[in-house]
């Protein structure tokens, strides 16, 4: 997948809401999923899009630009989402609970890229943290990200920019908390 | 910090391994937001008459009508309710259901060629959607909800009789003779006919009738108690008592009570006859009665010997999701899923077969012959329901 509106669905006219959520609930379901929120979330995260779309698919004029709305409110719902769960982490001293990925048949070295990518994407600020996902994950063009984002195309890079900044930070910080333990095991 | 193809290629694949039952579920969950919203969205518009009587009154304004005369009229009355026609109502490709979200209703689609149409009212107080079956036979299960809360009747029309929920479970079967055949499984309904609905009859759990479409009827069924006896009685094992009469299993598997079915059916199996109906009912009692297992064997017999009928594809498909989904068979799924698209190419099932084929395949580890079959599915439905978590398989 290249990109959040790649092998978007030819519609002729605008769908039925019907229609709508049988030919795209698994699309938003997995941009959420990918926007590495906790299963629970991403369910929530569709009825939220869906009833949104539900309420706003009359005023849709063009049915090849249904797959971008709907990634639009999906990108939105996420960040509101994460912006909620940073303040009651806050108020309630709490860290981010992170949802184990399923990757099975993937290798012990995949599975520890994508166990370290979730917990540094969990400390980074929301509007960093999904800018950079748009980027890396979705493989969106900048123009996109920022548009998605809802910022402009300089502050999307500015927020891309700093997330890779604290990601690699926090991996060469892992890298030296790792190999100090392991020299302390190797004692 | 940059993200490896291959944990990306895994994170993809990840957050596509989401279930038709997930997406019912969340879709449950939707239906409840959107009354939820619709619930608030009436109680601001009562609060806004309110306000506007009040404020009319205190400008010595008397003359106001009350808001919907004319549609209480409306609603009484059959023919405007369906005066515009909305759209068609689709199956979903793999279950051969759909549901209807503002109604808190799902159709079941039960044989090939029916047709079922949502009307929607002209508007005003009186709005509600109908859905007319226009061919074929379905199964409309409303959700109790709608009726405990007051709203407005889920109606179905078939030719000139009109069909109104009262209750939750029934089926309507527009037959070829020009008759329409009601029975009902859950609640209550009201069957109606003639000019405006003047005369109708109310049916109740259990009880099925057939109505012409002059508006005589034809035939009032009630079924003898014994034959929806009480589950208790006919599962109990009692030496030297009476076997459950033949052919009780296919009432109560038509009622909804698939145990009692499964259990009668078990106590002899001669009540079964060697026929597609008759054995795709055996797979149903089974399935629905969580013995999954037991549906095999007559899903496959309707496969096999049965491969002319136009049951088989479905019978074929059915077997695959119970292999896959309850019996964790994958392999063998994956070519039940193969058959289904054999025996019926260019059927409705063929694309979600094809898709769950895929999946079958390479759940059962075979990644090569699952990589060819995704390359076909995008090749043949490239804008295809499944398309975006298999094209990343074809590559």
């Amino acid at each position: 997948m290249a990109s959040l509106k790649a092998q978007t669905p030819s519609y002729e006219k605008i769908p039925t809401f019907d229609e709508l959520y049988r030919r795209e609930w698994r699309y938003v379901a997995a941009v959420a999923d990918r926007l590495m929120i906790r299963k629970a979330d991403v369910r929530d995260i569709v009825q939220e899009v869906f009833i949104k779309a539900y309420r706003s698919l009359d005023k849709v004029e063009n049915p090849g630009a249904i797959r971008g709305w709907l990634a639009t409110i999906t990108v939105r719902a996420v960040s509101d989402r994460l912006r909620r769960k940073k303040w009651q982490q806050v108020l309630l001293f709490q860290s981010e609970q992170l949802d184990e990925v399923e990757a099975e048949d993937a290798s012990p070295e995949t599975q520890a890229e994508l166990r370290g990518l979730q917990v540094a994407l969990s400390r980074l600020p929301v509007k960093e943290r999904i800018a950079w996902s748009l980027r890396h994950i979705e493989q969106e063009p900048l123009d996109e990200v920022a548009r998605l984002a809802g910022c402009s195309l300089a502050t999307a890079k500015r927020r891309i920019s700093a997330a890779q900044d604290k990601l690699r930070a926090h991996v060469e910080n892992t890298a030296g908390e790792r190999s100090f333990d392991e020299k302390g095991e190797a004692e | 910090m940059a993200l490896s193809d291959r944990a990306r290629k895994v994170l993809v694949q990840s957050s596509q391994q989401w279930s038709e039952q997930d997406g019912f579920e969340i879709r449950a969950g939707i239906t409840h937001g959107i009354q939820t919203h619709a619930r608030r969205r009436r109680m601001l518009g009562t609060g806004s008459v309110v306000a506007g009587v009040l404020a009319c009154a205190a400008l010595g304004i008397s003359a106001l009508r009350a808001p919907g005369d004319t549609v209480v009229q409306m609603a009484s009355s059959i023919a405007p309710a369906l005066s515009q026609i909305d759209e068609e109502v689709r199956p979903s490709g793999s279950l051969g259901h759909a549901s209807l979200v503002e109604e808190r209703a799902q159709v079941h689609f039960l044989s090939q060629g029916t047709r079922v149409r949502r009307l929607r009212p002209t508007g005003g107080r009186g709005a509600r959607a109908n859905v007319a079956l226009e061919a074929g036979s379905a199964r409309f299960a409303v959700d109790k909800r709608k009726i405990e809360a007051g709203e407005a009747p889920f109606r179905v029309s078939a030719d000139e009789v009109l069909v109104e929920v009262l209750g939750t479970v029934f089926t309507v079967d527009r037959l070829s003779t020009g008759v329409v055949a009601v029975a009902v499984d859950e609640g209550r309904v009201r069957v109606s006919w003639g000019e405006d609905g003047a005369e109708s009859r109310l049916l109740e759990a259990g009880e099925s009738g057939r109505f012409s479409r002059q508006g005589e009827i034809v035939e009032a069924v009630t079924p003898a108690p014994v034959e929806v006896a009480p589950p208790v009685e006919i599962v109990v094992p009692s030496r030297g008592k009476a076997s459950a009469p033949t052919g009780a299993w296919r009432q109560l598997a038509r009622v909804g009570r698939f145990d009692a079915a499964f259990r009668a059916l078990q106590r002899d199996l001669n009540q079964m006859a060697d026929v597609p109906h008759d054995l795709l009912l055996a797979a149903d009692v089974a399935r629905l009665s969580h013995h999954p297992e037991q549906a095999v064997q007559p899903l496959n017999r309707v496969v096999t010997h049965f491969a002319r009928d136009d049951r088989a594809a479905p019978a074929a498909f059915l077997l695959g999701r119970v292999l896959m989904e309850n019996l964790g068979r994958a392999s063998d799924a994956a070519k039940a899923f193969a058959q289904s698209r054999k025996l019926s190419p260019s059927g409705p099932l063929a694309e979600d077969a094809l898709g769950r084929e895929v999946e079958a395949l390479r759940k059962a580890g075979f990644a090569t012959t699952a990589s060819e079959r995704a390359r076909e599915y995008v090749h043949r439905y490239p804008a295809g329901a499944r398309i975006h978590e298999i094209a990343p398989l074809a590559k």
